[in-house]
């Protein structure tokens, strides 16, 4: 048979096909020729008859390779490599771009930089307080099963959510519930470790079942049991333990002295237990030492008119809190019926809340108020770093448009963009996460002292997760902006000289950022103008006292040294005569509860004989001359005298709300009260001086009554002495301390504090969510500015040709300067419209943190608006102050 | 009509009807490209033909548009021959070409009958 191989390949060469196709052509038509050359000869031809026979038909083969050409060509499939399936392909691919587009990120340095650092910014920020929120608000308590335990409050004449109970009301849950495991109770005792180094510590009486509710088993030793133990006993706590014995590991079974009588050491807590009990609970945050309760009258009592108990239920699994509620509530509703003067009629609720909820209500407001702030300086940032990637990408046009002139498909090019911004994001991610955990320090020592949990806060799975998540979501949202914008373009147009693309699309997108930007922060700015004005009114505010040179201390007295109440009265005369002798001190007295330390001492009062209507009123314990040195002015009448505490007149000083309340228009002098009606304490008082209201329950509280009866009424064991200094009031602390001990408490004075520290501690919420909030703003505000800057500056760069223009056609430079200001001041003040009215919704959000300060204040809203109008206008004019040096020219010459 | 005119009509109905011939050819059993051209001749009693160049092109084309598959086959002694069946897609294009081929034809036939007196 002839070769008919060679003949086709010459026809075919121009074709330039893929070898392996050339040649199953090749033999495809070589085949079709032998069979006609066969049949040629078949029919009677000679060979060279048959051979032209078969050669001619491959006449029109020109026609057979162009159009073959046109057929061939196309995209062809990226080969499946030998030995390799389609997912390895896909990794080397991802490898390809990750490589190629660490390249790019190296190549422009500057730009990476900026980028990854602005990134780092906004994702540390957030880090940071999700770290905060994932552990108080999110993470479960460390408890059994802690979704079944509960804090029971209490609403009962007058005071809503009172975290306390009666014994009684314990006992009646305990035995009449069946959806409970069970109700024990904790109570603020004043323990202190004597004998020969005295030591006050944070301490509690616990129910004995407390600990087995929780499911905490005491790391040495063991609980306290039902069973009555010989003699008495403690449980420490690890970190006293460790501190004051040393870490003995023969603690245990040990005897210590506590308040002067012989303890033996029971057991020893965990490292770091904390009972995480909410707001308003007066238990220390950290308890070294716990006293076992039990339900007796030297104990923890048996009746129902003392709400003192702390008390947590454990829900039987399976029961829903509705469920578990409606039967306290069923309970509750017999209680009335069978003891109606004790709860008014069933004017009694009983609250049952999940103990995580209690925990967090009081910080929950300012975490997520944190958590909004950075999330919006989070936005301004992915904004910033967009519209620098897009102003990059002008620089790219040329390069696209060769690699899509060359086949590359545009999945192929997204792909490669969103692995280049997934670079980027993740490096921004990771610097975020560094400067989180090192900043996380110096967060807990400004966060207020009321943030639960705290020592738990750190970087654990669930913020890593939170933060590649983020990082991710940047990366990829980024990467598709650029590609979307990207593969928009036209390809012819990107190949020309000038490499240059229709900036209309971009402009669109970096517009909208830039709006985005000043309304984002515009809300922060806001949100810190308000914290601001809280914070001037706060520091400007009227307590009803004076707190300056204000030193306080805390007495407690051993009640088996002052079994007499005239003991007690006779100590605290001596105690005040001393103090007032010593130099520097202008007055001294004593009360309790002390302001500004715990909630209120509410007592009942009437009116009138039947006792119908009871109410309220928050209580203080006395001794002579309280007033004089507090600072609370006497508005009517006069001030308890010594002679008046001697002789244990039932006497009383009211306060200006409690005079409004009752006896509008009147003279409130001589008037009288009944002082706990129906108890067998009932006594009536008479009102002998009106004293101005004073904040004593802290800047939130809503003028709740108050009333001052002498101590001689009530013959406390423990009073908070208040000295007023002449000059530094801190400086007295040692030596008051000293002279009161010196007349035989037994007890250690502590607590020796300043007035203005707990002024201070008072405000401190406020300053805290200010500090962040301020300087979260201040971040977003430089933000913002550089953005509008850059847009404003790639808009002149744009319009440098159309400005040469106008110049040259007799523009003045005012005209270009007010044209491309005006252009950054629409952006601005479009920003600024969005952001005052999402605003007004938002900083609602906020009315937690506010004080005597509205959420929507017209003047705060009006301000802010104005500053960042005037702090954008330098970004605008700048630009365009460039924009008027442009050489007509120059201008007009380039493209 | 003249000669190059009708050879243009000639070249035209060719085409327009080639890829019907090769469709309707390959739709009874796979076959290889010397098989339809003799087909092509045979039935058409000499009046269609086909050369190599013209033939392979159209296959190819068809092969590109998915209606026809290619396969290798070697039988035992024999060299291996490259056959063509038609695909799913091919079939339905297959029905669509001669469905419009015949209300071409029936519509040429209903101009140029002859009338009645």
């Amino acid at each position: 048979m002839p070769d008919w191989k060679h003949e086709i390949r010459q026809r075919l060469a121009n074709l330039q096909l893929e070898p392996t196709r050339e040649a199953a052509i090749v033999e495809e038509i070589a085949q079709y020729l032998d069979d006609c050359y066969a049949e040629s000869l078949a029919g009677g031809a000679t060979p060279a008859e048959a051979y032209l026979i078969a050669l001619a038909e491959l006449s029109g083969s020109e026609s057979l390779a162009r159009e073959l050409r046109r057929v061939e060509r196309q995209i062809n499939k990226e080969p499946i490599v030998l030995g390799t399936n389609r997912r390895t392909n896909m990794i080397a691919d991802l490898w390809q771009d990750l490589r190629f587009g660490a390249r790019m990120l190296l190549k422009h340095p500057g730009f990476s930089l900026i980028a990854v650092l602005t990134l780092a910014l906004g994702i540390g920020a957030n880090t940071a307080i999700f770290s905060v929120a994932n552990t108080v608000l999110l993470r479960p308590l460390p408890f059994k099963d802690p979704e079944r335990l509960a804090l029971l409050r209490l609403d009962w004449r007058g005071v809503q959510g009172r975290p306390r109970i009666a014994a009684a009301e314990v006992l009646d849950f305990r035995q009449q519930t069946r959806l409970f495991e069970g109700f024990d109770v904790i109570t603020a005792s004043s323990l202190s470790l004597t004998g020969d180094e005295m030591e006050k510590v944070p301490s509690a009486t616990i129910g004995e079942g407390l600990l087995p509710l929780l499911g905490v088993r005491p790391v040495l030793g063991r609980n306290f049991s039902e069973k009555q133990e010989g003699g008495q006993v403690v449980m420490i706590g690890y970190e006293l333990w460790q501190r004051r014995y040393g870490g003995d590991p023969q603690i245990v079974g040990r005897k210590i002295e506590v308040n002067n009588f012989s303890a033996t050491v029971l057991g020893v807590m965990p490292q770091g237990f904390k009972l995480h009990l909410g707001p308003g609970t007066n238990l220390p945050e950290q308890i070294d030492l716990y006293y076992p309760g039990a339900f007796n009258d030297n104990n923890l009592g048996t009746g129902r008119g003392d709400h003192s108990l702390t008390t947590v239920a454990r829900l039987k699994p399976g029961v829903t809190f509705a469920q578990a509620q409606s039967e306290i509530d069923s309970i509750a509703a017999n209680l009335a019926r069978e003891y109606p003067q004790v709860y008014d009629g069933g004017n009694v609720r009983f609250h049952l809340m999940p103990l995580h909820q209690d925990l967090v209500q009081k910080a929950k407001p300012t975490i997520l108020a944190l958590l909004g702030a950075v999330g919006f300086v989070l936005l301004i940032a992915c904004a910033n770093v967009a519209n620098l990637i897009l102003a990059r990408a002008d620089a790219r046009t040329k390069e696209l448009a060769i690699r899509r002139a060359l086949g590359a498909s545009r999945s192929r090019i997204i792909r490669q963009f969103v692995a280049e911004n997934l670079l980027l994001s993740l490096s921004g991610g990771a610097g975020g996460l560094l400067a989180a955990m090192w900043c996380m320090t110096a967060l807990f020592h400004i966060w207020p002292a009321n943030l639960p949990r705290r020592e738990s806060i750190g970087v654990d799975t669930t913020v890593l997760a939170a933060t590649l998540l983020i990082s991710l979501g940047i990366g990829l949202g980024l990467g598709l902006i650029l590609a979307w914008q990207m593969t928009r373009a036209d390809v012819n147009a990107g190949l020309k000289e000038s490499g240059r693309q229709s900036s209309r699309g971009r402009n669109w997108v970096s517009n909208g950022l830039v709006v985005a930007q000043v309304a984002l922060s515009l809300a922060l700015l806001l949100g810190a103008g308000l914290m601001i004005r809280t914070f001037v009114k706060l520091n400007r505010l009227d307590w009803g006292f004076d707190p300056n040179q204000l030193l306080t201390l805390q007495v407690n007295l051993r009640p088996r040294d002052f079994r007499e109440q005239q003991s007690r009265w006779q100590f605290y005369q001596q105690a005040l005569a001393m103090v007032r002798a010593l130099p520097g001190v202008e007055a001294v007295s004593g009360v309790s509860p002390l302001p500004l330390t715990s909630s209120a001492a509410l007592e009942q009062y009437a009116v009138d004989e039947t006792a119908a209507t009871t109410f309220p009123i928050s209580s203080h314990t006395i001794l002579p001359d309280y007033f004089s040195a507090m600072g609370i002015r006497v508005l009517a009448g006069r001030a308890f005298t010594p002679l008046d505490m001697e002789q244990q007149l039932p006497l009383t000083v009211i306060d200006a709300n409690l005079a409004r309340r009752l006896w509008t228009g009147e003279n409130p002098i001589g008037k009288k009260l009944l002082r706990r009606p129906r108890t067998p304490e009932q006594q009536w008082v008479e009102v002998i001086g009106v004293v101005e209201h004073t904040k004593a329950s802290g800047f939130r509280e809503d003028g709740q009554p108050q009333i001052y009866i002498p101590y001689s009424n009530t013959g406390l064991f423990d009073l908070s002495v208040v000295v007023r200094a002449k000059t530094e009031p801190y400086a007295l602390g040692l030596a008051v301390k000293k002279e009161i001990e010196r007349l035989g408490t037994k007890r250690p004075v502590h607590s020796i504090r300043t007035m203005n520290e707990y002024v201070a501690q008072q405000l401190s919420e406020t300053r805290f969510a200010l500090t962040l909030i301020g300087l979260l703003a201040a971040l977003a505000l430089a933000l913002c500015v550089v953005g509008l800057y850059s847009v404003i500056s790639y808009t002149v760069s744009q319009r440098t040709h159309e400005i040469g223009i106008r110049v040259a056609l007799g523009a003045q430079r005012g005209d270009v300067l007010k044209l491309i200001i005006k252009q950054g001041l629409k952006l601005t003040l479009l920003g600024i419209g969005i952001g005052l009215t999402s605003a007004l919704a938002l900083t609602r959000l906020l009315n937690n943190l506010l004080f005597n300060v509205s959420a929507t204040d017209p003047l705060t809203f009006a301000g802010i608006a104005v500053l960042l109008l005037l702090v954008a206008s330098p970004a605008c004019w700048l630009p365009a102050r460039r924009a008027t040096q442009v050489d007509p020219l120059v201008a007009l010459r380039s493209e | 009509m003249s000669t190059i005119n009708s050879q243009k009509f000639d070249r035209e109905l060719k085409k327009g009807g080639a890829e019907l011939l090769v469709l309707s050819l390959l739709e009874a059993r796979p076959r290889h490209g010397y098989e339809v051209r003799k087909l092509i001749e045979a039935r058409s009693d000499g009046v269609l033909k086909f050369n190599a160049a013209s033939l392979y092109l159209l296959l190819y084309r068809l092969e590109k548009r998915g209606w026809i598959e290619g396969r290798w086959v070697e039988k035992a002694g024999q060299r291996r021959r490259r056959f063509y069946k038609l695909t799913k897609d091919g079939k339905k294009a297959l029905a669509a070409q001669r469905g419009i081929w015949e209300s071409f034809v029936a519509a040429i036939s209903r101009v140029t009958r002859p009338e009645n007196a």
